[in-house]
Formats: C-alpha cells, sequence, structure tokens
C-alpha cells in the first residue's frame, strides 16, 4: 500500500466530488486515484483504481476571439487556449485547428463553419448586417474537439467597390519558371507591385501583415505579368498578391493566391535526339528544364515514355511504347531501310504529372546487306589483310634466315691444306679477319723462270696486290692466278 | 513573354482557391526531399557549435524506440509529431540566437508545408486508435517538453538554442535513416 499520496482539498469531502489539479504536474504520466466513503469511525473499503493521463483526459479549453469589421469584410484574430498561462497542458499551441462557427443574426440564420487560421478575414458577407461568430480550438490528431469561445457579434460595412484592385489572378508554371497574371482596369496611371508571403506564416498566432515582402523586378511596375521565379523553393508554398497604386494615394491589395510549387508546376516537353549503329536504334533524351538545370529530375523523380513507330505510308503500323528512368533507351532490332519515327514524354509518377509529348523525331536506318554477302565480304577482307601481312613477314623471316644461315652456317668450307683452320669452329672469313692475315703471311716458294713475263708478271704484282687484299676468295680459288698467287705472296713479304 | 513560347504546349493554370487533395503518392519521396533540405539549412542558419556552451550540454534522450519500425503507420504518426514539434520549437522568441532570419524561415516554411500535406493524408485513417501510437505519442510529448523547459529556464540564450539546434539535428538525421529505409 505504499506510494499512495493525500490529495490534498480531496480530504473529508462532504459532497461527491472535488478537484484535485493541483496535485497533478506531469501531465503525460499516469496517475492512479482511489477513493473510500467514511461515516464516523466507519471506513469503507478502497473503491476500484481509476488510471488516468491528465493529457489525455483533459479538455480543451476556449480560445479568445476578436473581431474587426472592415470594408466589408471581417477580420478574425484568435488567441490559443491557455494564452497566458505558466503551466501549460498544451505546449505546442500550433498544432490547434480553429474552427469557426458563424451566422446572420436574423430569423432563420443558418449556421456556417470554416477552419480558419489564427489570424483570418471572412469575405462573402452581406453588407450592413450583423454576424454572430464563435471559435473552438481542435486537436484533430487527438480526437479532442475544445469548448466553444463565448459568441461576439460584430455589424458589416458596406463594401467599397474599388476597380482600381487587381482581379482574376492566375499562374502559368512550366519547368520552375513561374508567372503570374492579373486583370487591370484599363487605367495607364496605374503602379503594381507584387508581393509574397511564406506560407508558414498564417500558422503562427502572430499578425503577418509585416512579413509581406515585394517580389524583386516586380516592384513598381506597369505591366500585368511578374516573373517570380527567384522567390520559388521547392520545399515550402508561398502566397502571392498585387498591390494597385494610383497616384500617392489610392492603393488596393488583390485577393491572395496559394502556389505550391512542384504541384503547380508543369513538366515541359523533353528533347530528343536518334542515333543509329548496326541494328539498334538509340534514342537520346535531355530532360525537360535543360540539362544543367537539375531541379526537374531532383524532384520530379521523372520517368519517360517513349512512343515509337514505323512510319510508312502504305499500311498503318502499330505504336509501340517504353516506359525508362533513364535518359537513354535503345530499341533493338530494327529493320532495315525503314523510317522510324519517335516522341518522347516526361511523368513524375509520385506527382501524377506528366509533360506534352516531344516533337516527333524521325531517323532512316539504312539499307541493309544480305548476310551471305555479309560474311563473304568479310571474309575476303581478312584474307586480304592476312596476304598483306603474311607475304612481307615471311619475306623477311626468309631473309634473315638466310643472313643467319651465311653468317653462322656457311656452305663452303675453307682448303684443309691451310693450317690451323681445321680446329677452328667458325671458320668464316667475317669471323677470323685478324687470324686470316697471318694465315697469308704464310708463303709457297716456287722457283721462278721466265724473263719475258717479267714486267707484265710486275704489273700484275701490283694488280694481284690490290685484289688480294679485297677478297682472299678470287687468291683461293683461281688456278691459273695460283702461280701468279704465289708470286703475290712472295711480293706481299717484299712490302 | 518570348521565353514563355512554349507555354502553350505545357501550360497549367492555378484557381486562386487552395487546391486540396487527397492523392498522398508523392509523399513518401518528398518527404526525403524535405528532410534532407531542413537539415541542409539546420546547418546553414547558424555557426559551429560553440564551446562555451559545451558545459551546459544536457541529454535529453530522445525516445527513439518510437522510430522503430515495428508499424508503419506509428512511425508515420510519431514523425508527423516530430516535425510539429520542431516547428513550434523554432518559431519561439531567437532573437539571442542570432541566426540567420532568411534561412530560419525557409526552414519552417518547408517543415510546415510537409506537416500540412502529412495531416492532410493521415487523416483518412484517424478511426484506428493504436495503444502503441498514444504511448509514442506521449513519449514524445515528454522528451519535446524537456526541451522546451530547458529553453524557458535559460531565458532562451545563446547556449540554449544551440544545444537546442543540435538536438533537433539528431531527431532529423534518425528521422532521415528511418524514412530511407520505409
Amino acid at each position: 500500500d505504499t506510494g499512495w499520496q493525500e490529495l490534498p482539498g480531496c480530504q473529508a469531502v462532504a459532497g461527491t466530488g472535488c478537484d484535485f489539479s493541483s496535485a497533478i504536474s506531469e501531465y503525460y504520466d499516469a496517475h492512479y486515484v482511489r477513493v473510500r466513503a467514511q461515516a464516523g469511525p466507519l471506513l469503507s473499503p478502497w473503491s476500484k483504481v481509476l488510471e488516468m493521463v491528465p493529457e489525455q483526459v483533459a479538455q480543451i479549453g476556449p480560445p479568445g476571439l476578436e473581431l474587426q469589421s472592415t470594408n466589408g469584410v471581417v477580420k478574425v484574430m484568435v488567441s490559443p487556449p491557455e494564452a497566458n498561462q505558466r503551466k501549460k497542458m498544451w505546449i505546442d499551441n500550433l498544432s490547434f485547428k480553429y474552427n469557426l462557427v458563424f451566422w446572420e443574426n436574423s430569423s432563420h440564420a443558418q449556421l456556417q463553419s470554416k477552419n480558419i487560421f489564427p489570424v483570418d478575414t471572412i469575405d462573402g458577407l452581406a453588407p450592413d448586417s450583423t454576424y454572430c461568430f464563435k471559435v473552438q480550438a481542435n486537436l484533430p490528431k487527438e480526437g479532442k474537439q475544445g469548448l466553444f469561445s463565448p459568441t461576439s457579434c460584430v455589424k458589416t460595412t458596406q463594401k467599397v467597390n474599388d476597380s482600381l484592385c487587381p482581379t482574376n489572378l492566375s499562374i502559368l508554371a512550366l519547368n520552375m519558371k513561374f508567372q503570374l497574371l492579373w486583370n487591370s482596369q484599363e487605367n495607364q496611371d496605374v503602379n503594381y507591385n507584387v508581393q509574397y508571403l511564406l506560407g508558414f506564416w498564417k500558422k503562427l498566432h502572430d499578425d503577418y501583415s509585416d512579413k509581406w515582402l515585394s517580389v524583386p523586378r516586380c516592384e513598381n511596375i506597369t505591366s500585368t505579368w511578374c516573373n517570380f521565379s527567384s522567390i520559388i523553393t521547392t520545399t515550402g508554398f508561398h502566397y502571392l498578391r498585387v498591390q494597385a497604386r494610383e497616384g500617392h494615394n489610392k492603393s488596393c491589395f488583390s485577393k491572395e493566391v496559394r502556389v505550391d510549387p512542384l504541384k503547380t508546376n508543369g513538366i515541359g516537353p523533353p528533347g530528343v535526339r536518334l542515333d543509329l549503329s548496326d541494328t539498334l536504334l538509340h534514342i537520346l533524351i535531355s530532360p525537360p528544364g535543360g540539362a544543367e538545370d537539375e531541379v526537374m529530375r531532383d524532384h520530379y523523380d521523372l520517368s519517360y515514355r517513349i512512343l515509337y513507330w514505323k512510319n510508312s505510308s502504305d499500311m498503318k503500323e502499330e505504336v509501340k511504347q517504353k516506359e525508362v528512368k533513364q535518359t537513354i533507351a535503345t530499341v533493338p532490332d530494327v529493320s532495315p531501310s525503314t523510317l522510324y519515327c519517335v516522341k518522347v514524354q516526361a511523368f513524375s509518377e509520385p506527382y501524377n504529372k506528366s509533360s506534352a509529348y516531344s516533337q516527333q523525331e524521325c531517323i532512316h536506318t539504312p539499307a541493309g546487306t544480305p548476310l551471305p554477302l555479309v560474311i563473304f565480304g568479310i571474309f575476303m577482307g581478312a584474307l586480304l589483310v592476312v596476304l598483306l601481312v603474311a607475304t612481307p613477314l615471311v619475306f623477311v623471316l626468309y631473309q634473315a634466315y638466310n643472313k643467319i644461315k651465311y653468317v653462322f652456317f656457311p656452305s663452303c668450307q675453307p682448303p684443309l691444306n691451310i693450317e690451323g683452320l681445321g680446329a677452328r669452329p667458325f671458320s668464316s672469313p667475317y669471323l677470323s679477319a685478324a687470324a686470316e692475315e697471318s694465315v697469308e703471311n704464310c708463303c709457297v716458294i716456287e722457283s721462278m723462270v721466265t724473263e719475258e713475263g717479267n714486267q707484265i708478271v710486275f704489273t700484275d704484282y701490283k694488280h694481284s696486290n690490290q685484289s688480294s687484299r679485297d677478297s682472299g676468295n678470287y687468291s683461293n680459288d683461281d688456278n691459273t692466278s695460283g702461280s701468279k698467287g704465289s708470286k703475290e705472296t712472295l711480293d706481299k713479304e717484299m712490302v | 513573354m518570348n521565353a514563355f513560347g512554349l507555354i502553350q504546349i505545357g501550360l497549367i493554370l492555378s484557381s486562386t482557391t487552395i487546391i486540396s487533395s487527397l492523392q498522398c503518392n508523392h509523399l513518401p519521396f518528398q518527404q526525403r526531399k524535405v528532410i534532407e533540405n531542413s537539415l541542409r539549412l539546420l546547418d546553414k542558419m547558424g555557426k559551429e557549435f560553440p564551446q562555451q556552451c559545451l558545459r551546459e550540454k544536457m541529454s535529453f534522450r530522445f525516445p527513439t524506440q518510437v522510430l522503430q519500425p515495428r508499424q508503419k503507420e506509428t512511425v508515420g504518426a510519431a514523425i508527423e509529431e516530430i516535425f510539429q514539434h520542431i516547428f513550434y520549437i523554432f518559431s519561439k522568441n531567437l532573437t539571442l540566437a542570432a541566426w540567420d532570419r532568411t534561412v530560419l524561415d525557409q526552414f519552417q516554411n518547408g517543415l510546415y508545408l510537409q506537416i500540412e500535406q502529412l495531416e492532410a493524408c493521415v487523416i483518412e485513417k484517424h478511426t484506428q486508435h493504436c495503444q502503441s501510437k498514444e504511448v509514442s505519442r506521449l513519449k514524445l510529448k515528454k522528451y519535446f517538453q524537456k526541451i522546451d523547459c530547458f529553453l524557458k529556464d535559460k531565458q532562451h540564450d545563446l547556449c540554449s538554442w544551440e544545444i537546442s539546434r543540435a538536438e533537433m539535428r539528431r531527431c532529423l538525421q534518425l528521422i532521415d535513416k528511418v524514412t530511407r529505409k520505409l
């Protein structure tokens, strides 16, 4: 039985109820209450325990209401319940939804109900009539409806029909470029000033009239349109209004228009380019808003619907459809010598928006070659290439082989009677030039006979002198020059 | 007017009344964008966390179990609740925080749009009274009450705001993680 505390102000109570608010400090915690009766010394048993969470059982009190009647409309200002309380049950007073109920103070009055912002205007009222208002604060998420404020009545004034006020505000939006248009009277002396308000200000309890800002480049203009793309962000919405000014004292504000950028905006058509390679048709899509601007792609999660068909004059071909997320699509197996036409549409699945179709782009596929001819052509081409490459290669290899064979494995051997040659493995004139000279130093001496031939011999000597230096081939092989050869060698010795 | 020559192909005129639609398909995709944007703006509105405020740092103990994806609806309702509370906190007296007012306004505006759209979509399923939803809701209210009291006690000075901002960043990062999984 521990933990139970006595409730102050609820001890020895005569009636069947008591106020124990002072004991409640934690509004979100579960509390348990029990009661018992006492008659003299007799005590009843404890009642069943009542479990409750203060915040859950609490009711929302009445809000405050202020009314202002101006120019045929009624300005309503609501102050939240617990407005000036130090300790609040409903800490977050911004989550209240205010329900305004109003009626004309006449015999058969019809109740009108409207969800309003804390600071709001009620129009569409009959002029010079008394209207009565009351408001309640609700928390729909928690299923709570608050108590109504006391009823307050006010008389509406005559509405001054100012033709100066801009009317028929409309918005044109394409690819995140926004334009506001309005109607005006024919008066040339009118200046316009376009203002915007960040949407969330209306949710707060303060007066937001000082929170309106001018749209850049739309201040003091005479045209009846304004490009307000510069103030648009993709997260968050705005209200817009137009002020018309004539001279110094006359001014009038138009009605407000709300802009939800991503919902209001229209998606423009994408760009299309076609390309062909072999039997593939490539469709290259450029997203709406241009390649440099990523806004459209980022915020709309764009996909593309491609329609393509064969454009032939004689028969109607079926239009095929393809949906892609990337900006490149390929159509396989296109028929040759055919005109293919393509058009693309961008769409956003989350926002259920689609653009207009792009311009139709057509491309003619080239005349196809029959397959066996293609194969034969490739074969001949390959053969030619092989021949062109292989022939010189074989020739070069053959030449190299010959040279190597000549250098390392010559077909003719020097005579065996030349000393010292048999032992050497590479008996080639190229490789043993130095040794050759010593060989030439050996001489075979023979008896000299004739006188007539002397001169001739001498000239021959000289001649053969030179020739013998050139190549040993000639001196070795020739028989007739054999004797000369000996004389040559003799000559050499002398030289 | 030349720049708008293509308007003939794809113009959309909006009426002067609010286009209220219960089309909720875009919400999950948009929510991810809103959270990304909110985190970016939260960082942008002020400078780095001041050293002198480290001493005053408090643990508020965010109830992470409310974001445990046991039931998609409960988590969705919890996220909406958190957005609403963050929106409320940043609507208080911020003069001492000395943050960039323009950035803060954009932050608030983004949050508010998301709250409004969530309300429009969730309102259809309100009839189910779920005990776990109630428990989540109360836990979140307690958590944000702690932060509200903290700010009040410190009279909304610079350090209390910076600590609250860091705490809200943590909240949004947790929501970001959960949203990506959903």
